[in-house]
Formats: C-alpha cells, structure tokens, sequence
C-alpha cells in the first residue's frame, strides 16, 4: 500500500513541480537533445507510475483480503478474495485503473503512428506528382509562390521547397535550411513529435502532456538549428529563418514573441551549450526518474506473485527467502500453531499395498506374506 | 505501401491534360507510352486513383468516364499552405522549417542581425 501510494505521489509531483520545473529551466535551450530525452523520460515516468500503482494496489489488497491456508495451489496468482470486502473493491479498482490507463496509452499511441503515416503517404503521392524532384540539391521542388520548406520524415522521407523559398534564400542560407531538415530526419525527431503528440491526445485534460508536446516540438527545432549552425554558422541559420519568414505574408494571428523569433534570437546571441559532464549528469538523472516507478514497485510485486499462497508472515524482503518458505512450509499450517518440531511422518494406513497392518492399539506387527497365509488358515 | 507509381503520375498527367470526362480507353491512346500499356493495367491503376481520391468518375453507357477530383493548382496549393498554416490540424506528416512572423518581431530581429554581422566583422 505505501508502494501504491509512493507511486501516486511520484507521478503527482513529476506532473505538477516536474513539469514546471522542466519548463521554466534554462538548460534545455543549451542542451535541446537531452530536454527531449528529459521530457520524454518525465512522460514515461508519469504513465509508468499510475500503471504501476494500480497494479501494486491489486496485489496488497489481494494479499490482504485472502486467508493464508486457504489456497492449496503452489504460486496462484491472483489469489482470489475469500469474501468481497473493502480489500477486494481496492483490487478491483486498481486492476481496472491500471488496465484503463495501458490500454489508453497503447490505443492512442498507435492511432498518432496510424495518422501520421496515413497523413505522410497522401503528401508524398501529392508530391510524386505536382512536385519536381531537383537532384543537384537531393529535395523535392513544388512551384509555388510562397516560401517555404519542410521535411516529411520516414522511410521514403523527403524534403520539400517550393520555387518561392529557392527565390528568397543564396546559396548558402539554403544550405543551412536544407542541412536544418536533414538533422531533423537523422536524429529521427519525428518519433519523440508523434509519441508526444500520442500521449497528449490519451490524457488531453492534463498539462503535463501537451506541455511536453509543444515544449518537444520547440527543442527539436533548436537541435535542428544547432546541426545546421554548426555546418553553415549560426547567423547564416538566423538569416535564412528570417528570409523565409520575410518573404511569407505575414500573420496578423501571431502576438509578439513566437517560436520562429526565440530561435532567431537564440541564435543571434548564441548559446553555450551544456558541457559534457552536466549532460551526462542529466541523463543520469533522466535513467532515474524513468527507472524509479518499476525499481520501487517490483519488490511488492514479485513478492506478490511468489508468496500471495504462503503463509502470512513471510513477508517479502527477499524474494529468494519467501520462495523457499513457502515450498517447504506446510500450507495447513498458520505461522501461531506452527510446531517447533515437525511431526514425524505417519504411515498411510490405508493404503492396500503396505507390508505394515494396523493394529487397534497402534501397534504395528510386521507381517509376510507366508505367516499372513498361516493365519488366515 | 510504395510511392506514387509511375503509371499513375502519368495517368494523373493525361487526366489533368484533358478537357472534359474521358473513358479508360483515351487515357490509354494519350498516354503516348510506346509499346502502349494493356488495357487492364490502365484500368486497374485508373480505379486505384479514383479509390484514392484524385479521380471522380461516371457511368457513361458501358463505360465509365474519369476526371480530376481537384486541378494540379489546388494539389499545389495545398502541400503549400499545409507547410506555412500554424493552426492546421494535418501537422502529423510533416516538420516544417519556420512559422509565420509579426512585422513588429520581424524587425526587430532584423536589427539585431545585423548588429550581430557588424559585431562579427569590426574585430577583424
């Protein structure tokens, strides 16, 4: 039970303090790749609890509602209630959460893969035939007057411009817009969008998620920036994204400070990125938040498994020791009238095949068959 | 599921090239592909596109008759604005470069850019 409440308490905090910390931390800007793995890692962590925890309350509840002694079975699992009780309503409800919350992740998570895919293959048959493809530049070229330019990542991936951004940009700014799409497409940016885009759509209501969607969206975007910095330097990076966004109609919708501009500026001061021992650092502390739900669930649960049939008292610090315990101990035995000798074995009496015939006074007479042929005379 | 084939880039050309409805049979003859595909590819990859959507068709005696379900014009437009609209719901397939700026934002980058290169330059 503190087990199923620790985890609850883990994904509470990781959903309210986690995430407004995460946010508000000025790392990620230095170190966009591990503030992706970060905010995928607090996600993870977040599902991983609440499931965890829903499965840790079966289990104690189980273990508390059964009567030791009563289950004959080695290892059964789960033991089923004796009587319905408050203890089998937890099981109940624990079982049904944590299954409610797999099945809400999983379904959603294919149906964004399921879209995405869908969505990718009518634009790249859209492109197969109004675009062009250009071979000196490797992209797919669609005339329009409007600048812009995009990646459609996967397997058959591409990257598309239209007439209107080969106008806007030199060489080199397109070298930079060209090297940004290909980082997006190596470092599979995609996958970490859609997964994002996955768990939000499963639990919409909840801020942590579409948080860590549109915050995963911005650092990919600046991981981007950083590989096509480095190739093509930062300011030729600054000026192609401002080029671009020039020679687009302008939008009245967008207020003040958008994502565009935060890049732009970020890559007109520059940024320091994180050293190599704090991004170690971050991706211990990453493994951790992500490794601590089933860490601190698994002793209640394998315990649970081996030793919900044996007896009471062995409780399970040591998975090794209760299963011992409970294939030599007797399950006709509670833990208080337990002998401290065991009884020695008494002979089947009924069986039919033994030499040994019982006496009524309890002793025991050998018998051959020979004599035994001798009496019955 | 492959790319767009290259028959029905072709076929998609012809239909688009035509003036009104035409039948599987005249897509055939205007395909100008030597030696000519068979009739029943032609028919197939026809019905995969009008089962895709990019061609509407009708029964026209025994035959059926095709044409564009939207011009190359509107194809066009619309891998365009898909990349340059912020508030579009289609944005599963792609990672576009930039989004759209305000006049104000876009000038004051300007400026610091430009700082920035004269910054770049003096030392030197």
């Amino acid at each position: 039970m503190i087990v199923t409440l620790f985890l609850l308490g883990h994904a509470l905090l990781l959903a309210t303090a986690g995430t407004a910390a995460l946010r508000r931390a000025g790392w990620p800007t230095r170190a966009p790749r591990l503030a992706i793995a970060a905010w995928l890692a607090l996600s993870a962590s977040i599902v991983g609890s609440v499931i965890l925890a829903g499965l840790t309350a079966t289990t104690a509840a189980t273990r508390a509602g059964s009567v030791p002694g009563r289950c004959y079975g080695p290892m059964r699992w789960p033991c089923a209630p004796d009587t319905f009780s408050g203890a089998a309503a937890l099981a109940a409800t624990g079982a049904v959460a944590a299954l409610a919350v797999a099945a809400r992740v999983v379904g959603c998570l294919c149906a964004a893969y399921r879209t995405a895919a869908r969505e990718r293959r009518l634009l790249l048959d859209a492109l197969a035939l109004v675009g062009r493809t250009d071979a000196r530049l490797g992209v797919t070229v669609v005339d329009h007057a409007a600048p812009a330019a995009y990646c459609v990542p996967g397997r058959h991936g591409r990257i598309v411009v239209t007439s209107g951004a080969l106008a806007a940009l030199d060489d080199a700014r397109l070298a930079a817009v060209l090297a940004h799409e290909r980082a997006h497409m190596r470092q599979l940016h995609h996958l970490a969008l859609t997964s994002a885009r996955g768990l939000a759509r499963a639990f919409g209501p909840l801020p942590a998620f579409t948080t860590a969607q549109d915050q995963i969206a911005f650092l990919a975007e600046l991981a981007a920036d950083d590989a096509a910095a480095k190739r093509s330097g930062r300011l030729t990076v600054a000026e192609a994204l401002l080029a671009l966004a020039e020679a687009a109609p302008a939008d009245a919708m967008a207020a003040g400070g958008t994502a565009t501009g935060a890049r732009a500026r970020r890559l007109i001061t520059g940024s320091r990125p994180l050293g190599r021992t704090r991004i170690l650092l971050g991706l211990t502390a990453a493994a951790a938040v992500l490794t601590a739900p089933p860490a601190a669930a698994e002793p209640a649960l394998s315990a649970t498994v081996v030793a919900c049939c044996g007896s009471s008292h062995t409780t399970a610090t040591q998975p090794g020791h209760v299963l011992r315990g409970a294939r030599t101990r007797r399950p006709d035995y509670s833990a208080a009238d337990e002998p401290a000798t065991p009884l020695p074995r008494k002979p089947d009496l009924r069986s039919t095949t033994s030499r040994y015939r019982p006496a009524t006074n309890g002793l025991i007479i050998p018998t051959s068959p020979k004599r035994q042929f001798r009496l019955s005379k | 599921m492959p790319r767009f084939g290259e028959l029905e880039a072709s076929i998609m050309e012809v239909v688009w090239s035509a003036d009104k409805a035409i039948t599987v049979r005249d897509i055939r003859d205007r395909l100008g592909r030597e030696p000519a595909p068979a009739y029943n590819t032609v028919l197939t990859v026809t019905e995969i596109l009008h089962r895709k959507g990019w061609l509407a068709r009708e029964k026209h005696g025994r035959a059926f008759r095709y044409w564009p379900a939207g011009s190359r014009d509107d194809y066009t437009a619309q891998l365009v604005t898909e990349a340059l609209d912020s508030a579009q719901d289609r944005a599963a397939a792609l990672v576009r470069f930039m989004e759209k700026m305000e006049p104000g934002e876009m000038a004051e980058i300007r400026r610091a850019l430009e700082t920035a290169r004269d910054a770049e330059r003096r030392p030197r």
